[in-house]
């Protein structure tokens, strides 16, 4: 096992900046999620770090040695492709065994490998068949079957799960955090899907625009966001912003609204990142829909506003509430009594607010 | 029909849509395999019962087609008197040979320009099918002129180099289809595996396009064994093939339609097997399944 490093990484296509001056490490052992919306630079990132695209500027390591200019049938490295790419002319055991005969292992080994991996992944009775013969999920694990039976340096998993149903996907995520602990593997793991970056990754590392955003815990991104796009892109439904002023009033500070105001408390504005804010700026606050506490009497209300509509899941609610023009999403249990157009009350939960430069969008806490 | 088995709106049918359908294939069938029949039957009767036809009106006469005594008497006209056999061998090597550098070459090329990125490359594409464009007779004198000119006229070696000229072409745009269609997954995945470029094009790019291939093999093949023109005025004397061989019989003092008949049997039936089975390989859908759709 290894670990990757990219050291100001840049990918160009023609006029198109893909990638732009991304440094990143993902750790020996660790399970790095690369997360982003689609067309964010992600899988150029890992197609760069398998060698199926050249880096248009930068280095990029695998273990200690530099693989620009190496071609990836010598970086030692694995990778499971988003549409899963079997040899549609090789059986399932061929196909897994492919690898292998390629670095000419000898036919017993080969055996007792993919009998191995087989086994791991429950597939052992699919070996005989052809990859058209098979369901999606038993394609996905033969794919992630190919890449186990040797052991690689690096894990490259490109989306491996997103085209499952939404149950088998649920399953997959388990199974795939599981593999990497037995396999105690460096994987770097790309997907869009926020979800499955918290649930699976040791670190994530957000990108938009082909530039990276932050890395950090899952933790770390979910509870101190550097960004705006961080903020919202991870947590489902997403984070609610809100634009307001930040008022400064010595060693106070206020948020105003054209709806409503409320002052910050001590351990908000101790977190701070400048402690010279202007007297008056532009920001946006962002609350999460479970940062809210939703009451119908306005006693000790931070907000005021009025129900738009109401979202039943089972056991949680999602509230849709119009403040003003802004409507925001607030989510609680499913015995809250409210109705449409009704007046709902909303305290926030101070500890969970977050507020960005309303420009840069960067955090301005910390 | 035991139940009904409408399955989807596509299938639908209806009677008069039946009727149509079996009217059309029917005529169509008597309109190509008649010809083809009356041939292969004239070729094993004497040259009386070939030319006997019933009275007009005569319907029942009409079966009389089938009533012959077997001869193989055209047949040994054929090779003894005509020395038909070298025609065949000739015919069978321009062919074979002129197909298999065309497939090959046609193959290499194909991928390159389906997988590679290079500056004009569609105008290269476009450029490689244009030669086909144009109908060999225009190009048939100034081939004849430059060949003179190497001393390719009448050699075998000759034919497969006009052959070739014409086959490549049409064997690289048919393969390039094929390759077109690969996912590129799945070569990468072939590289991450660990192969060379080589071994993805030899392991897995080239056995995924084989039902192309052989389908381009196939039709080349067609192309030359049954091409009359580049035959008749580059092959010449020396290189004579089947076609050329069998207006030869059509002599000033007679039409020999006996071994006319023959002859054309001998030309059709080796492209008749050959058609069955590109049938089977353009059929075949290899990559299906393999690659999420």
């Amino acid at each position: 096992m290894a670990r990757v490093k990219l050291e100001n990484v840049w990918k160009k296509y023609g006029d198109v900046e893909a990638v732009r001056n991304v440094t990143l490490e993902c750790r020996d052992k660790e399970f790095l999620c690369l997360l982003g919306p689609s067309g964010c630079g992600k899988s150029s990132t890992l197609r760069m770090i398998a060698g199926l695209e050249y880096v248009t500027e930068g280095k990029i390591y695998i273990g200690d040695r530099c693989v620009n200019e190496i071609d990836p049938y010598k970086r030692d490295i694995a990778m499971v492709f988003e549409s899963y790419a079997l040899y549609p002319h090789k059986k399932v055991y061929d196909n897994m065994a492919y690898p292998l005969r390629v670095q000419r292992y000898k036919e017993d080994e080969i055996k007792k490998r993919v009998g191995r991996a087989a086994e791991i992944l429950d597939i052992k009775e699919l070996l005989d068949r052809w990859p058209r013969q098979l369901s999606g999920g038993q394609k996905q694990r033969v794919a992630i079957g190919r890449a186990i039976v040797r052991d690689p340096k690096v894990f490259l998993l490109d989306e491996p799960i997103s085209h499952l149903d939404a149950k088998l996907r649920t399953h997959m995520r388990g199974e795939l955090k599981r593999l990497h602990r037995d396999l105690d593997a460096t994987m770097v793991y790309v997907t869009h899907d926020q979800l499955e970056g918290m649930t699976m990754a040791d670190r994530i590392a957000v990108m938009n625009l082909g530039l990276l955003q932050q890395v950090g815990t899952p933790d770390e991104v979910f509870n101190h966001p550097k960004n705006k796009f961080v903020a919202g892109f991870i947590g489902d439904p997403p984070m609610n912003f809100i634009g307001c002023t930040l008022m400064r009033n010595g060693r106070s500070y206020r948020i105003e609204h054209p709806q409503f105001r409320f002052d910050l408390p001590e351990s908000v504005t101790s977190r701070f990142i400048n402690k010279n804010l202007p007297d008056s700026a532009d920001v946006e606050i962002g609350i999460r829909p479970e940062s809210f506490v939703l009451s119908n009497k306005q006693g000790g209300a931070d907000i005021a506003g009025k129900v738009y509509i109401t979202e039943p899941l089972g056991e949680d609610m999602i509230i849709d509430i119009s403040i003003g023009e802004e409507l925001v999403k607030a989510k609680t249990q499913i015995g809250f009594k409210t109705d449409v157009d009704e007046k709902i009350f909303m305290k926030v939960k101070f500890e969970r607010i977050h507020i960005f430069d309303r420009n840069s969008g960067d955090s301005l806490l910390s | 029909m035991p139940q009904n088995v409408r399955e989807t709106i596509l299938k639908k049918r209806t009677a008069v849509g039946t009727i149509f359908m079996v009217i059309v294939l029917a005529v169509w069938i008597v309109w190509t395999v008649t010809p083809l029949l009356i041939t292969a039957l004239s070729c094993v009767k004497i040259t009386r019962e070939a030319f006997a036809t019933p009275e007009y009106g005569d319907w029942k006469g009409v079966l009389n087609i089938f009533r012959f005594q077997p001869t193989l008497e055209h047949f040994k006209t054929l090779f003894k008197v005509e020395g038909f056999g070298p025609y065949i061998w000739h015919g069978l090597v321009a062919a074979f040979s002129s197909s298999a550098i065309a497939v090959i070459m046609g193959t290499l090329g194909a991928y390159g320009l389906s997988r590679g990125r290079f500056r004009m490359e569609s105008n290269i594409s476009f450029w490689i099918i244009s030669t086909r464009m144009a109908p060999a007779v225009v190009v048939i004198v100034p081939l004849y002129f430059i060949f003179r000119r190497l001393g390719l006229l009448s050699t075998i070696p000759g034919l497969i180099v006009a052959y070739t000229t014409f086959n490549l072409p049409f064997a690289l745009w048919l393969i390039k289809g094929f390759f077109d269609d690969i996912p590129v997954e799945i070569e990468e995945a072939a590289f991450v595996d660990g192969d060379t470029h080589w071994d993805v094009f030899r392991k897995i790019a080239a056995p995924l396009a084989a039902p192309g291939i052989v389908a381009a093999f196939v039709l080349c093949v067609l192309f030359s064994w049954n091409d009359f023109l580049f035959a008749a005025v580059i092959g010449g004397h020396a290189a004579k093939t089947v076609p050329v061989g069998i207006t030869e019989l059509r002599t000033t003092v007679e039409v020999l339609w006996g071994p006319i008949n023959s002859a054309t049997m001998i030309l059709v039936f080796p492209m008749i097997f050959l058609g069955i089975l590109i049938r089977k390989y353009l059929i075949q859908g290899l990559t299906m399944g393999a690659v999420r759709e």
